[in-house]
């Protein structure tokens, strides 16, 4: 079944021994992964092991120290800024700004790389515009000033101005830490509703299970486990990964795996948690 | 949405028209309003040649000075705050204010000329040496360009400060008082034969500025956001620097040093019209450009038979206007 997808959905990022480093410090070595046309991919890791540097990569922000990132088969080095910037969009962590710009302007933002220097906005640009600001939700919100938003209503105002840019791959590095639970989930959602390929990092991997098509799990720069959500998120993954204990059941809903903790870090030796069997 | 652009594009030129009429009726010989439509539109009568010339020779290049030297360095502010995202950048920030000062004071004391036009290249020639050197330092940082430059024009800002001080302290006292006066701002030098320069400086800088508009606000969200969105993020925010450079020195060469209008007005205008809005460059030039006006007025009148500089009248504005920012912010934090 698996394998019939991966036939009928051609690679559309193909990332080929790619390794970075900065100041002679690795943070990527010898990524070789491929990202199947429409799949909802979640990147994990701990801090530092280098998920927003591939995301980086992959997003031509960054350039890899050797190997290559392909975007339909050719480098995504070959596309100009803007070409890529109408295939691929990217939410980032939400950035501070003080300049009292309106919801609509930031969502009207994603139109930048379908536009000429002098164009001025088309009544089929606005319907774009005011069509996404719906979809994710805030049409109530469109003139108020971003910066009045709470933080899930700034993300999905981030979100809907990526759906303005219309493009084939959405790339989120991190996109609902510091926000509510039900943010979190109500953002991937929205992601995943798109019907389009989602490449996401997270921090929570209830979350990432549930949501995901595929997983790749990194450490120290390097791929310590990809595949099915089952296939990644395993006890020995998050002792030797995370370096916590964990027991990993399936989810009541989805049956996806669900990872709960076992605590009692402090006051035991350096080697972590007593057994929970104790 | 429509109907309220509208209404401030009519009351914004509104407004102008006013000022103009302003300008050039109040001063130290007292117009009449009626003798001063007379002559712009070449209706005038006999003895008006006397009005005649005040309005044609003296008070309208000034104001057109006045208006260009408003609207260019209120653009220039709104630009760099906007490329920094700093909203408390402004042209002077960078040291091209103190460079200009710098060759003027170069010029006065090494070869001893005084003539306007000499000063005025004296001037605009130290504000490129300092905006080569902003570019030279700021320009190679690719990562943290902003911080690079706005530390780098601190530091110019620091240095050419320094260097004019030592000369002035070897300058015979004359021209210390004519440096003084010059640093301090005037519309007195206008008149026909200079005004091209500044009039299409900022008009081409105008041009290019609203050309990249939606992408210097795509600047906002972030260096990295602004990537994403296909545009080529240094280059965009050194080509603006040069450009607010280039209005701010042709604009200090022929009028002196004027502070805070390019740090005031963009606030001004961010509360009537956000950031985003299509005519919101334009509306910042234009309320920059009244702006002046007025303060040009306000120079030529506070003092009888003598005019008061720029540069105090601005200053003075500015401060108020910020405690009053600060204290009205302070007051709504408390509700």
């Amino acid at each position: 079944m698996a394998d019939e997808k991966q036939k009928a959905n051609p690679p559309i990022i193909q990332i080929d021994k790619v390794s970075l480093s900065f100041d002679n410090t690795a943070v990527l070595s010898d990524v070789s992964l491929n990202i199947v046309q429409g799949s909802f991919v979640g990147v994990l890791g701990p801090n530092g092991a280098g998920k927003s540097t591939l995301l980086r990569c992959i997003y031509r922000y960054l350039r890899p120290s050797s190997g290559q990132v392909l975007y339909r088969d050719k480098d995504v080095w070959s596309y100009s800024a803007n070409q890529y910037a109408t295939e691929v969009a990217v939410v980032l962590q939400h950035t501070p700004q003080q300049f009292r710009l309106r919801v609509y302007d930031v969502v009207a933002l994603g139109l930048v790389p379908h536009q000429s220097l002098f164009a001025t906005n088309s009544d089929k640009d606005k319907s774009i515009v005011e069509d996404a600001i719906q979809q994710v939700g805030l049409s109530h919100k469109s003139t108020d000033e971003f910066e009045s938003l709470s933080g899930g209503e700034k993300q999905r105002a981030m979100i809907a101005r990526a759906i303005v840019q219309r493009p084939q791959l959405l790339v989120l590095d991190e996109p609902t830490s510091h926000l509510d639970v039900k943010y979190q989930i109500q953002i991937m959602e929205l992601a995943k509703s798109l019907g389009i390929t989602v490449i996401a990092s997270f921090h929570d991997l209830n979350l990432a299970s549930a949501i995901c098509d595929e997983l790749i799990l990194l450490d120290m720069g390097k791929i310590a486990a990809k595949g099915k959500p089952v296939e990644v998120i395993t006890e020995q993954n998050l002792s030797d990964v995370f370096d916590v204990c964990a027991k990993v059941s399936h989810h009541p809903q989805h049956k996806a795996p669900q990872v709960t903790y076992f605590y009692g870090y402090v006051g035991n030796s350096a080697e972590g948690p007593q057994s929970h069997e104790d | 949405m429509k109907t309220n652009t509208l209404i401030t594009i009519l009351v914004i030129t509104l407004l102008l028209l006013l000022s103009l009429v302003a300008a050039l009726t109040i001063g130290a010989a007292n117009l009449d309003v009626a003798d001063v439509f007379a002559s712009l539109f070449g209706l005038a009568g006999e003895n008006s040649s006397l009005t005649h010339s005040i309005v044609w020779q003296l008070r309208m290049p000034r104001s057109i000075l006045a208006f260009v030297a408003g609207g260019g360095l209120a653009l220039a502010g709104l630009i760099l705050q906007t490329v920094t995202r700093n909203p408390l950048a402004d042209p002077y920030l960078f040291g091209i204010s103190s460079g200009a000062s710098f060759g003027v004071v170069v010029a006065m004391a090494v070869t001893g000329v005084t003539l306007t036009f000499y000063l005025s290249v004296a001037a605009f020639l130290g504000a490129l040496l300092a905006i080569v050197l902003l570019l030279l330092i700021a320009g190679f940082s690719r990562n943290q360009q902003v911080e690079s430059m706005l530390l780098a024009g601190v530091a110019l800002s620091f240095l050419f400060s320094a260097f004019t001080s030592l000369l002035l302290y070897w300058s015979d006292p004359q021209a210390v008082t004519a440096i003084l006066f010059w640093t301090l701002g005037s519309f007195a030098r206008a008149d026909w034969s200079s005004l091209w320069i500044p009039v299409s400086v900022v008009l081409v800088c105008l041009v290019f500025m609203l050309a990249q508009q939606r992408r210097l606000t795509a600047l906002l969200l972030g260096d990295e956001s602004a990537v994403t969105l296909g545009i080529n993020v240094s280059q965009l925010r050194i080509l603006m620097l040069l450009l607010s450079s280039l209005l701010t020195a042709s604009i200090v060469a022929l009028c002196g040093g004027i502070g805070f209008v390019g740090l005031m007005i963009p606030h001004i205008v961010r509360f009537f019209i956000n950031q985003g809005h299509r005519w919101s460059y334009a509306v910042t030039a234009l309320v920059g450009g009244i702006f002046m006006l007025w303060v040009d007025i306000l120079s030529r009148i506070v003092l009888p038979n003598q005019e008061l500089p720029i540069g105090i009248i601005t200053a003075a504005i500015g401060s108020v206007f910020f405690l009053t920012l600060l204290y009205s912010r302070k007051n709504q934090s408390r509700i």
